[in-house]
């Protein structure tokens, strides 16, 4: 291509005329040519690469910020959803007909009373005879 | 940005419902669900008060009910002996009065249901009756046979 050509090209260029394969071609022709008569060409291009180099770094950091973010969220419904499904804390109430307990003692001897009453051998038929005459 | 936040808050509900809803029918009763909470006196016990049982969690509640809510509570106590790994039973005269299930478990820790009746009042009368119901919901890494070993009386 003569020096028209390429003058044409450029101001075909800058009124955003130019194909992605001719851009492509004068980036790589003003990146070897060192006739100063494209230096202000070659500035201002530059100055467009640089930009968008600057924008797709700029995507990358935001890509990298979105997956930390990401990385942090779940580490954060781990820690969450570990100390909500282990029940590390003490626990220890009666809420009896909507009265709250917290009474150590008075809610250990309900639990107590409760697995005995479950487990003891003697409920079994004790409830059943109960239920026969109940339900007869 | 925004689809990172929706899925941060679904993860963050999902411990939380996992744990609510315990994949049991019994569930809604200790929800009051069945009846009102206000007529039911509910127990939770959890952490180091348990060690010495092996148990992580004690759910209790007690409430005295008509037949017909004892029939609700009852139908969704058989219905999660379904899915028992392991059950004892007393069912007299169709009426369930005693119930002890073992579920299965992903961890070391069994999950159990225990479920007793017995009647309260209103023998003669039907429209009177009241029925004393118990379900308890336990989890620890313990057996049956500790537990009966543990709080059986002779």
């Amino acid at each position: 291509m003569t020096q028209d050509n390429w003058n044409n090209l450029i101001e075909r260029y800058f009124e955003a005329e130019t194909t992605p394969e001719e851009e492509r071609a004068l980036r790589e022709f003003l990146a070897r040519t060192e006739d100063p008569a494209f230096d202000e060409a070659r500035a201002v291009l530059g100055y467009f690469s640089a930009q968008r180099a600057r924008r797709a770094a700029r995507g990358r950091v935001s890509k990298l910020t979105g997956l930390l973010a990401a990385a942090a969220g779940l580490a954060l419904v781990a820690v969450l959803g570990h100390s909500v499904l282990s029940r590390p804390d003490d626990t220890c109430v009666i809420y009896a007909y909507g009265e709250k307990t917290t009474d150590t003692q008075v809610v250990l001897d309900d639990v107590t009373n409760t697995l005995t009453t479950l487990f003891s051998d003697n409920q079994g038929p004790d409830v059943a005879a109960q239920l026969t005459d109940f339900f007869k | 940005m925004k689809k990172i936040l929706i899925i941060t808050t679904l993860l963050l509900l999902l411990p939380v419902w996992a744990r609510s809803q315990d994949g049991l029918h019994s569930q809604a009763v200790f929800d009051g669900k069945i009846i009102p909470k206000d007529r039911l006196i509910e127990t939770l016990v959890t952490g180091d008060h348990l060690k010495e049982y092996n148990l992580d969690l004690f759910h209790s509640v007690r409430l005295e009910v008509d037949e017909a809510e004892y029939q609700s509570i009852a139908a969704l106590v058989q219905e999660d002996a379904k899915n028992a790994i392991s059950k004892e039973m007393d069912i007299v005269h169709g009426h369930l009065s005693y119930a002890l299930l073992v579920f299965p478990s992903k961890d070391p820790d069994k999950r159990f249901l225990g479920f007793n009746a017995g009647y309260k009042s209103g023998q003669d009368n039907e429209a009177d009756r009241t029925v004393s119901v118990t379900i308890v919901y336990l989890e620890g890494n313990t057996t049956v046979t500790d537990l009966k070993k543990n709080f059986s009386v002779k």
